[in-house]
């Protein structure tokens, strides 16, 4: 059953990993550029003089932003698992997950495994598998991306904010990749999934506009923001999104056990 | 003692199954599958069988109790093969992949006989099944179900899609089967197939079993009468059917004394059925009041 999911799920692992190797080179080479840039927008006393103070405030920031850009390590955990690849990590979960069972319902081939396989051992079978592509992708290319950095010659290294990072984004993309999972099984065909997803990707974001619902939105938490900016993990949270997790998949066993095929 | 003719391959007692939306697929259905033989499940369109089927394998939920080999369905569904009415396999692999696959998912599976099976139908072997017939793909599922070492096998509508040749030789195939000791569930609604390979029959029409017996039976039990279209039958015939078409009256009947009365009516025509008249008779006549 491992083999036949990964074989399912061979084109998309392709692409993806094609998409990630890509914007990891247009970072690198891309780094003096931005570097350049960066220190074109440093303004000096002289010329602030005349500005609003708003627009002074936002330079000043701008100003802060471009010396701290200049630091490597800076660099790499905003640009590359803030920005980038942090970014895409919900689209991912997405893709890889939303065909695992509503294809084999749309297609009508779900009979031939409900024929000879118990429904857990199918259920387990291929959760597992996908959990596994995602996870392993998703590693390969958190260190593939300050390695490459460093062969590159720039300065930086493997630290425990790194570090950080990296499980807060394999616990956020662990639940994205659950979320998903749940819609796959919910539905028979393969574009309801995927609206469904969408939806909640580009959803999501909005429950930042009101404060009591900030909470709900699991964006900053992958991105990393607290850890960049506080140097601090965000344990809690990670707790919640687990157990969360963990509850989802509970629920789409559980559903897949009932469904009507 | 029971012998082994008399063991229960499959038993179905009270099945009912009501799905979303209200439609009341089956109603109470009662029936068994003896272990060594082939059992048809005949019925028109709509009539129930592929829901009962899907009930047998636990793809849907239903009221009432199955039990295969005197076991859930979940205990003994290594030794249960299917073939679904849709034949969908996964159409980015050729058989010779989907071969592989079998033998991977599939703990009882024997890629061989599966490559004979496909090379008896003509099968390519490197070609993907997306750009395969209809009856290709048939051929490809009984193909990967046949190379099952099972003790029961399902097949839903299992020659939909062959041309005449390839029929006769499945229907072959499933013959041998039960001579190997196996048992075989069948659905169809195409009657001289089932009257060619079937020992016992059980008709289903709008959610019931309508009959269920040896087809040797019928020719031996049953009898229909065809009479003058203005006969008045009494209110208590025991009849299995009756119906009226343009002509005449037409009554279906294994009852000796009804049987013994219609034959003195005049003008009375008495005919053995086969299997196609029994079946169109029972169908056609079961609203007659």
């Amino acid at each position: 059953m491992f083999n036949k999911t990964m074989m399912e799920m061979k084109f998309r692992i392709i692409i993806f990993a094609l998409f990630f190797v890509l914007m990891l080179v247009v970072l690198i080479v891309t780094r003096p550029v931005i570097d350049e840039v960066m220190s074109q927008m440093s303004i000096d006393n002289e010329q602030l003089k005349d500005l609003p103070d708003f627009f002074k405030d936002m330079l000043a920031e701008t100003a802060q932003i471009s010396k701290m850009l200049e630091d490597d390590q800076f660099f790499l955990l905003s640009q590359w698992y803030s920005k980038n690849f942090g970014q895409f990590l919900p689209l991912f979960a997405l893709i890889m997950s939303f065909t695992i069972f509503a294809r084999e319902a749309d297609k009508g081939t779900i009979y031939f495994l409900l024929a000879k396989k118990n429904r857990p051992a199918l259920f387990w079978s291929k959760t597992i598998t996908g959990y596994f592509v995602v996870i392993v992708m998703m590693l390969i290319f958190s260190l593939t991306a300050p390695i490459a950095m460093m062969l590159s010659g720039y300065t930086v290294a493997f630290t425990p904010q790194l570090f950080a990072i990296i499980v807060q984004q394999l616990i956020g993309v662990t639940f994205f990749y659950s979320l998903f999972l749940l819609f796959s099984i919910l539905f028979n065909d393969q574009i309801k999934p995927v609206l469904a997803g969408i939806i909640v990707i580009v959803g999501l974001p909005f429950l930042s506009l009101f404060e009591s619902l900030k909470w709900l939105n699991p964006y900053p938490y992958i991105l990393g923001t607290q850890v960049i900016n506080r140097g601090t993990f965000d344990g809690l949270y990670t707790l919640g999104l687990i157990v969360i997790t963990v509850a989802i998949t509970w629920i789409g066993l559980e559903v897949f056990k009932k469904k009507e095929f | 003692m029971e012998t082994t003719k008399e063991k229960k391959a499959l038993t179905i007692k009270g099945l009912d199954k009501v799905y979303k939306g209200g439609v009341h697929a089956v109603k109470g259905v009662d029936f068994s599958v003896d272990e060594g033989e082939v059992h048809a499940l005949l019925g028109p369109n709509g009539a129930g069988k592929t829901t009962t089927i899907k009930s047998v394998l636990g793809f849907i939920n239903y009221k009432g109790d199955i039990k295969v080999f005197n076991e859930e369905i979940d205990v003994v569904r290594a030794n249960v093969a299917f073939v679904p009415e849709d034949k969908s396999f996964y159409e980015f692999m050729s058989p010779q992949a989907a071969i592989k696959v079998c033998h991977r998912i599939i703990e009882q599976f024997e890629p061989n006989t599966a490559f004979d099976f496909m090379r008896r139908f003509n099968l390519p072997m490197k070609k993907k099944i997306k750009g395969f017939s209809h009856g290709m793909k048939t051929a490809l599922y009984l193909s990967l179900c046949l190379a099952q070492k099972s003790s029961l096998y399902i097949f839903d509508e299992p020659t939909w899609g062959l041309d005449p040749i390839r029929r006769d030789d499945v229907l072959e195939i499933i013959r041998n089967l039960v001579i190997d000791g196996k048992t075989v569930l069948y659905t169809s609604h195409i009657i001289s197939e089932v009257e060619k390979i079937a020992d016992r029959i059980s008709i289903m029409f709008d959610g019931q079993i309508l009959f269920s017996g040896y087809t040797d039976d019928i020719k031996a039990n049953y009898r229909v009468y065809y009479m003058p279209l203005d006969h008045q039958l009494p209110e208590q015939i025991n009849c299995l059917s009756a119906k009226k078409d343009r002509e005449k009256l037409i009554v279906l009947t294994d009852d000796k004394q009804t049987m013994q009365t219609l034959r003195e009516v005049a003008e009375t025509e008495e005919v053995v059925p086969n299997l196609e008249l029994f079946f169109q008779t029972l169908l056609r006549g079961k609203n007659y009041v």
